[in-house]
């Protein structure tokens, strides 16, 4: 067997077993292993391992991963969710499906915290879901808010998924961040208006709460300022070069920890459980990172990528249909596939097939705005029906509502997202204007 | 089974979770450095080496977040393929998958301590603090070695799963 047919071979090894239920990362670091022991022989694959798992456990760059996770669970468990969705819903809730809308609010201020799409959807559901519920939302629209409003929580920076995609890509994980900003507002603002269509509509549906006095309003906010203080701390330092993109996570994993003591009440048991939290999740995602590690390594090796990309780039196809396409594999795989995994195991491919393409700007450039594609096409998978993860985690927590109500209340929000990754492509400005300013 | 499986998944698991403990503490050391690196840069007298000290506690605390996430059954795994198949047929998948997973883990351990000893042997120390690198090395190794225990103890009550069902 050539190279090309081993790492091919090992392609179709990867998602055979995954599709067998192998957990993701033990699947890659296998299948690798064995392309690597096939290609190279087993010695150096072996004595590799001596030192591979230490250097990428106690990398210095990608110890930012835990600490944003820390971020994010002491938002979480520290009770910040309650704050933010009563600010949200002091000035949004007497808007036409305003608690809907006031769901969303949150769950982008919430998104600006933490980095990861499921513990946004989970944790916002805690307090929206009910209060939706109680006040007559349809159970239809109430979950499928809440699955869209969760994906707000990768796609507004920080986001685990940009920070992987920086580090693998070699990018600034600061650029990104900034890159990230105006797709997330436009996110948010597309999902509100989703929740308003859906209110004109069905206004049974959707009923809206009473206004607050203006007194209120500002009580409510300054409950949650220091959030956004955090957020702009954090985006802003890391970009500007203030700190490092980890001395900028271990700052906000710091401050959002005093938060959540000082306004959420978090106490031992709390930091116990935000603790243990992050601890399980860190785990694991740093054995996928090992297994694309590895993985990635064998798949260089085999020449794959390369001669893919010289393929691909003799084609006589505009560059644009090339990226649709690659869009449209990730909007496929993101569909039954944890969305990190997913990232992990195709960028060895698309990105220097991205790279051998001409879309009239800088590798630079491409990198970023390719970035900010499959973050949102990626976050598309995981609200599209049926297989999408979020929409499973919601509708486990709202026990009584059947999962045929939650794909109705979602496609309003998955169209959306459709027409937001057309408009991303053909306008790559919107993501890179912010990082160019500087 | 002679052994009783819950009684020992007892046990690992509150090892799994003084390790996850553990781990989470050296992330809040990581924390506790780098925020006060930090704020001494911005006074113009930043540490020197505090990023040694994060790296170090980072090798050793993912590696002991590990056994955690595998006693809680966290791993990230697809089943939307197998979702039809029968019952007994998708256990003894997951038997078979687990068990490969402890094997993938004792190898990474197994090879992970040999490293240690490489290190220790060579007395390899980090550039600015001398920290010795065999110390996250070995602490590192603890965690893959709980970790391959919990994964062969999950593969085993995997197995005893998998013959109940449909028996």
């Amino acid at each position: 067997m050539s190279g090309f047919d081993i790492g091919i071979a090992m392609f179709a090894g990867a998602l055979i077993l995954i599709a067998l239920r192998m957990p993701v990362g033990v699947a890659m670091l296998l299948v690798g292993g064995l392309g690597y022991a096939a290609i190279a022989g087993w010695s150096p694959l072996l004595a590799s391992l001596k030192s591979l798992t230490f250097s990428r456990f106690s990398s210095y760059t990608l110890s930012v991963i835990p600490l944003f996770l820390l971020m994010g669970d002491f938002a979480t468990k520290g009770g910040l969710n309650r704050a933010l969705f009563g600010a949200a819903r002091a000035w949004f809730g007497h808007w036409r499906g305003g608690l809907a809308v006031a769901t969303i609010g949150g769950c982008a201020a919430f998104g600006a915290i933490c980095g990861s799409s499921l513990a946004t959807a989970a944790t916002m559901s805690q307090v929206a879901g009910p209060e939706m519920r109680r006040h007559g939302y349809s159970p239809a629209l109430s979950t499928g808010t809440l699955a869209a409003g969760g994906t707000l929580g990768i796609l507004i920076p920080p986001s685990v998924i940009l920070v992987i995609y920086a580090i693998y890509t070699e990018q600034s994980i600061g650029v990104l961040f900034v890159a990230a900003v105006i797709p997330g507002l436009i996110a948010t603002v597309s999902y509100m208006m989703v929740v308003n269509i859906y209110a004109r509509l069905y206004p049974a549906a959707a009923p809206a709460a009473a206004r607050m006095p203006y007194r209120d309003r500002i009580r409510a906010t300054a409950d949650v300022w220091p959030v956004l203080v955090v957020f702009g701390l954090v985006v802003t330092g890391i970009y500007a070069g203030w700190f490092s993109a980890t001395e900028g996570a271990a700052v906000g994993a710091a401050a959002t920890g005093i938060l959540a003591v000082t306004r959420g009440g978090m106490r031992w048991l709390g930091l116990k459980e935000s603790l243990l939290s992050t601890a399980e999740t860190t785990g694991l995602i740093f054995l996928v990172l090992l297994g694309a590690e590895v993985f990635s390594a064998a798949l260089a090796l085999s020449r794959v990528p390369a001669e893919l990309s010289a393929a691909v780039a003799g084609v006589d196809v505009p560059p644009l249909v090339i990226l649709a396409a690659i869009l449209l594999v990730y909007f496929i795989l993101g569909c039954f596939m944890e969305s990190m995994a997913m990232v992990l195991l195709t960028l060895p491919i698309f990105v220097p097939l991205m790279l051998s393409l001409d879309f009239g700007m800088g590798p630079q450039a491409v990198l970023v705005w390719f970035g900010i594609l499959v973050l949102v096409s990626v976050e598309v998978g995981m609200i599209s029906p049926p297989f999408g993860m979020n929409l499973f985690v919601i509708n486990a927590m709202a026990k009584d509502v059947p999962m045929a109500e939650t794909y109705r209340g979602v496609l309003g929000f998955c169209a959306s997202d459709v027409m937001r990754i057309i408009l991303l492509m053909l306008v790559p400005w919107l993501s890179l204007w912010l990082p160019g300013l500087v | 089974m002679i052994v009783r499986l819950p009684r020992l998944r007892a046990v690992l698991t509150a090892c799994a979770r003084l390790g996850a403990l553990a781990g989470g503490l050296l992330l809040l050391v990581a924390v506790g450095v780098t925020s006060a690196s930090v704020a001494r840069g911005l006074m113009g007298r930043p540490i020197l080496g505090d990023s040694e000290v994060v790296e170090m506690c980072m090798g050793i605390a993912v590696a002991l977040c590990l056994p955690w996430g595998e006693m809680r059954g966290a791993h990230v795994v697809v089943d939307v393929f197998t979702a039809r198949l029968r019952p007994r047929l998708i256990a003894w998948l997951d038997a078979a998958m687990r068990a490969v997973v402890a094997l993938v883990a004792a190898v990474l351990a197994l090879q992970l301590a040999i490293g240690a000893h490489g290190v220790w042997d060579r007395e390899r120390e980090t550039m600015f603090l001398q920290i010795p690198y065999w110390w996250g090395y070995a602490g590192a190794a603890v965690g893959l070695f709980l970790w391959t225990a919990c994964a062969g103890f999950v593969a085993v009550e995997r197995v005893a799963d998998a013959r109940r069902v449909g028996a």
